[in-house]
């Protein structure tokens, strides 16, 4: 299995009559790992929910392609979203297709992957907010995805957990090379897991700065070359409409 | 748990204590009391024994009427048309509601008449009822259906509206269709809603079939009733209101235990603690596990 090409065009999107995201353009390519950062309320979110199809755009447009095939989309919203009606394993159950068995197996699976095997059985409002989360984060990648959304999926954990769930969905990818984007406020956590980092700013938000990460994985969270990228980083975030950085 | 243990909650085991003594003593209390007082103002001659017959007397009434089976024939014909009422009423009203949450042109079509046919009291339909469909069987169990439709299909409506939307996204982002979306979201999430309608259906459904049976039956407990009025029979009207009571209380207790079945899920706040970490911790862990 590859991944999906994601190619964002022009996209204008207003929610309410109010304008939040304009003239944003980007492309991935098959099986890159593409982060968002930026600051509370510029659109984040709104954009992968465009990527995901829950918007339309008013203007332009966004391309999800898998060769001839149509792209499977995974996407781990900003809270869980589990459905409390289902048990914690059926709700990881409840993307997939397939005959029941092999649905249960798998979910079950796809709970130890995230050190959730003792909670297949409970009901999610017995959750943490972590533990709801990665429940959320197996949920999508049972359904081996072409495109991985990923909305801030490891806000709510502890930062053992969080490297090890950053951790899992490196090796996930190293398997199955589905093209990522993934939303989050951590500057460490977008230069660990990208290869391309877009800095979302402005009102309404357009691409402020893009930085390259060209590393190879595995990667080391203490590797220089990873810190020395922070500070250009940094800087596109707090200077409105920087010009591109880059690094690498 | 209670929201009154919420807010006030102690562990305290003199307390605890206390709240068992709470909880079987004090419902009793106020039954209790209304004897006492039925039983006094007999005894006190405040009011007379045609009026207000001895709690004894009644129980023979109702001895006796089981003892003919006088009461097991009122009742079957009382439950059989509440039933047939209740299931007419109801079950449109269930899929016309949530027809009416899923659809803006089934809501456009249907809601303003139901809200129109809502704002007249029931009641007021009777004396149509009766000239189109005669005094008869046809006219009471239609009477009964109307009185449980409106409740069912408000909270029908009100549940599937009331539907989480994020949770209907997660079914779109995983490209489910609009009918699984229907089935698997919409329909279990407004469970609750539907569930607490029916309910009200029900104790509503019992309201109408007295006002039919009082006015216009040959049986049923509701004649029972009338038929005790006219024949200056208290203790026979006393004993029907206790079948009335008795038969509320069982169909509410079974529907309220469907429901507690049915939304184990969402019962009070958490009872069960969740299992901790089955791991240990996760640097000594060997990595990432895959699935
Ligand atoms: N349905 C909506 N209607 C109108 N405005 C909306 C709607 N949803 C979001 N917005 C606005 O869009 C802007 C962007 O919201 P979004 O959730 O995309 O931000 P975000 O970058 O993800 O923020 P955070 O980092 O806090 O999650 C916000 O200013 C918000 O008020
Ligand atoms: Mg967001």
């Amino acid at each position: 299995m590859s991944g999906a090409a994601v190619s964002v065009q022009t996209l204008a999107v207003t929610l309410s009559g109010r304008p939040i995201l304009h003239e944003i353009s980007f492309a991935a390519t098959p099986g890159e790992v593409l982060a968002i950062i930026g600051s509370s309320g510029t659109g984040k979110s709104t954009l992968l929910r465009t990527l995901a199809g829950l918007v339309s755009p008013e203007r332009g447009g966004v391309d999800v392609r898998n060769g001839d095939e149509r792209a499977r989309i995974a996407v781990v919203f900003q809270e869980p979203r589990l459905l409390p009606w289902l048990r914690v394993a059926e709700n990881v159950a409840f993307v997939m297709q397939g005959p029941r068995p092999a649905r249960r197996q798998r979910a079950q699976a796809a709970l130890a992957a995230v050190r959730l095997e003792g909670c297949a059985r409970i009901w999610p409002r017995q959750l943490s907010g972590g533990m709801a989360q990665r429940t959320a984060l197996a949920r999508a990648l049972v359904t081996s995805p072409h495109l991985l959304l990923l909305d801030e999926p490891f806000a709510s954990v502890d930062a053992l957990t969080r490297m090890e769930l950053q951790d899992h969905v490196v090796e996930l990818w190293h398997q199955h090379r589905f093209t990522v984007v993934l939303v989050t406020h951590d500057i460490d956590e977008a230069l660990y897991l990208a290869d391309r980092v877009l800095v979302l700013g402005g009102h309404p938000a357009r691409v402020q700065a893009e930085l390259d990460v060209s590393m190879p994985r595995p990667r080391s969270r203490t590797d220089p070359r990873l810190l020395a990228l922070r500070e250009p980083l940094l800087h596109a975030l707090a200077t409105p409409r920087a010009v591109s950085a880059s690094g690498g | 748990m209670r929201l009154g243990q919420l807010l006030w909650r102690r562990a305290d085991p003199a307390k605890a204590r206390h709240r068992a003594g709470v909880r079987v003593l004090l419902p009793a209390a106020l039954p209790l009391a209304v004897l006492g007082i039925w039983w006094l103002a007999l005894l006190r001659q405040w009011v007379r024994p045609y009026q207000l017959p001895a709690p004894g007397m009644v129980l023979s009434a109702f001895q006796e009427m089981l003892a003919r089976g006088e009461l097991q024939q009122h009742l079957a014909a009382t439950s059989s048309r509440t039933v047939a009422g209740y299931l007419l009423g109801a079950v449109p009203a269930v899929v016309i509601g949530i027809g009416a949450g899923l659809s803006q042109s089934v809501r456009a079509f249907v809601d303003p008449t139901i809200q129109g046919v809502r704002a007249v009291p029931s009641l007021a339909w009777v004396p149509l009822f009766l000239l189109w469909l005669g005094i008869g069987e046809r006219s009471r169990v239609l009477l009964i259906a109307l009185g449980a439709f409106l409740p069912v299909y408000l909270n029908a409506l009100a549940g599937v509206e009331g539907v989480d939307r994020r949770l209907v996204e997660v079914g779109r982002a995983y490209g489910l269709s609009g009918a699984a979306i229907t089935t698997r979201i919409v329909l279990p999430a407004s469970l609750p809603a539907i569930l607490t309608g029916l309910r009200a259906g029900l104790s509503l459904a019992w309201m109408f079939v007295v006002a039919a049976e009082l006015i216009a039956a040959s049986n049923g407990l509701g004649f029972l009733l009338v038929d005790g009025q006219a024949t200056m029979r208290p203790d026979r009207v006393l004993a029907s209101i206790v079948a009335f009571a008795l038969l509320g209380r069982i169909s509410d207790a079974a529907l309220g235990a469907i429901e507690r079945r049915a939304l184990r899920w969402r019962d009070s706040l958490g009872t069960a603690e969740p299992p901790d970490r089955t791991h240990p911790s996760p640097l000594s862990a060997e990595g990432g596990v895959t699935p």
